[in-house]
């Protein structure tokens, strides 16, 4: 028992810190993410490679566990938008399927932001055109488990030949969520597709 | 690292401390069979408590409930305690109160169950289902739930049980508005525009402002040809 848990904590402290080591400066102006996606960025974000536990691109302005913007590029059929944590088992895995319809794909970031005993109200969910397709935005409100703080969120996305974009942009209800809301906008408003 | 190896001696102290416990779990049984008992509770419905949850975990393929819940994981050994419980309380007698209890759940019910569902672990969410609908079968909210489960976890067989559950909800004439937006998307990913687009249309009526409402809408004009 001392032994996993000992294991354990040097993992999470090595990917913590790995994940720190990837922190980079994103400049205002026209930025690629992962060779997939261009956005347009309005004022300065900090970028870490890989979120919390998975492989998201994420921004943030005032700490990853605090504000985040997190970029999905191109989430393919049967790919999973986060890990799927190994116990307890039965957890369903949250997996993209291509014959997803909307409320699916949102139903999976639900699962998402659920996990650990978190609540997840939807808000609102209407059509939106997204990186020049037809696309969708969702609006949601979360308590989060470990720390009780209300969160807000949203979030744009859209299906092109198969592949998943989503962008999503969580922060605490009060402060910070209006504060980065309109430079979140703006950037998923800019988002577009290379060829 | 003094850090580090600090949390993990106080991770293995919390360890040692629980293992303790299961003891006095035990000791706990006995003295809560006693209070049931003199309260006028039936104390049999002790070992339902402890057995139903244990019985939705096992749901799970090769899952172990003693090393994949906490809570069972502290306790003593789940199918020995059930057994425990069953011994001590043989030819008691006392009363359930299940209707009181039912009636003061009511309010909150629909919201809990949605939680569970949101839970993703749709093998144990049926094997609750399962028995409450067994007790309750004409229950809209319960029929809306199961089948909303199994839309969602979709393994083979499971659209066919899900259309019937969620096809017998309304005929109850209590299904919430929601079990007719399960239906319609059920419907369309069975490719049976018709049918989904008569669904969601209940569910507008229904539920005019709800929070996805302007998507269903778009989804009933996409299905026109």
């Amino acid at each position: 028992m001392n032994r996993r848990l000992a294991l354990a904590l040097v993992a999470l402290v090595t990917g913590l810190i790995a994940g720190c080591a990837q922190l980079s400066h994103v400049a205002t102006g026209e930025v690629t993410l992962r060779d997939r996606m261009v956005v347009k960025v309005d004022k300065a974000w900090n970028q870490f490679e890989r979120g919390l536990g998975d492989n998201t691109l994420t921004w943030t302005q005032d700490g990853i566990s605090v504000d985040a913007l997190r970029f999905y590029v191109g989430i393919k059929d049967g790919e999973l938008i986060a890990p799927t944590p190994p116990e307890p088992k039965g957890q369903r895995p949250l997996a993209f399927k291509k014959q997803m319809q909307t409320s699916d794909v949102v139903a999976l970031f639900e699962g998402l932001y659920s996990r650990g005993g978190s609540t997840f109200t939807l808000d609102r969910l209407a059509p939106e055109t997204f990186v020049g397709q037809p696309g969708f935005r969702f609006e949601f409100s979360s308590i989060r488990k470990t720390d009780d703080v209300r969160l807000r969120g949203i979030g744009w996305g859209a299906l092109r030949n198969g592949e998943l974009f989503p962008i999503t942009y969580t922060a605490p209800r009060l402060a910070f969520y209006p504060q980065h809301l309109a430079s979140a906008t703006a950037i998923a408003a800019s988002a577009r597709l290379r060829q | 690292m003094s850090g580090v190896v600090g949390l993990v001696g106080r991770l293995a102290k919390q360890a040692s401390a629980l293992a303790c416990s299961r003891e006095h779990e035990r000791e706990a049984d006995r003295i809560g069979i006693q209070l049931m008992g003199r309260s006028g509770h039936d104390p049999r419905e002790a070992a339902k408590a402890r057995g139903n949850p244990l019985d939705e975990l096992k749901a799970n393929p090769d899952s172990d409930p003693t090393r994949n819940s906490v809570l069972f994981a502290t306790h003593p050994r789940s199918d020995e305690r059930r057994t425990s419980l069953e011994t001590l309380t043989a030819g008691s007698t006392g009363e359930t109160f299940e209707a009181e209890y039912k009636a003061q759940l009511a309010p909150f019910r629909f919201d809990l169950l949605d939680d569970e569902l949101k839970r993703g672990r749709f093998n144990e969410t049926l094997a609750l289902l399962d028995r409450l609908v067994a007790r309750e079968p004409g229950s809209a909210e319960l029929l809306h739930f199961r089948g909303e489960a199994r839309r969602q976890r979709a393994n083979p067989g499971d659209a066919e049980l899900a259309l019937a559950d969620l096809e017998a909800a309304p005929r109850t004439g209590q299904a919430p508005a929601v079990s007719h937006r399960s239906l319609g998307h059920l419907h369309k990913s069975m490719n049976q525009p018709g049918a989904a687009g008569d669904a969601w249309r209940v569910y507008l009526e229904r539920a005019p402002q709800a929070p996805d409402a302007a998507l269903i809408r778009q989804s009933l004009e996409e299905l026109k040809p």
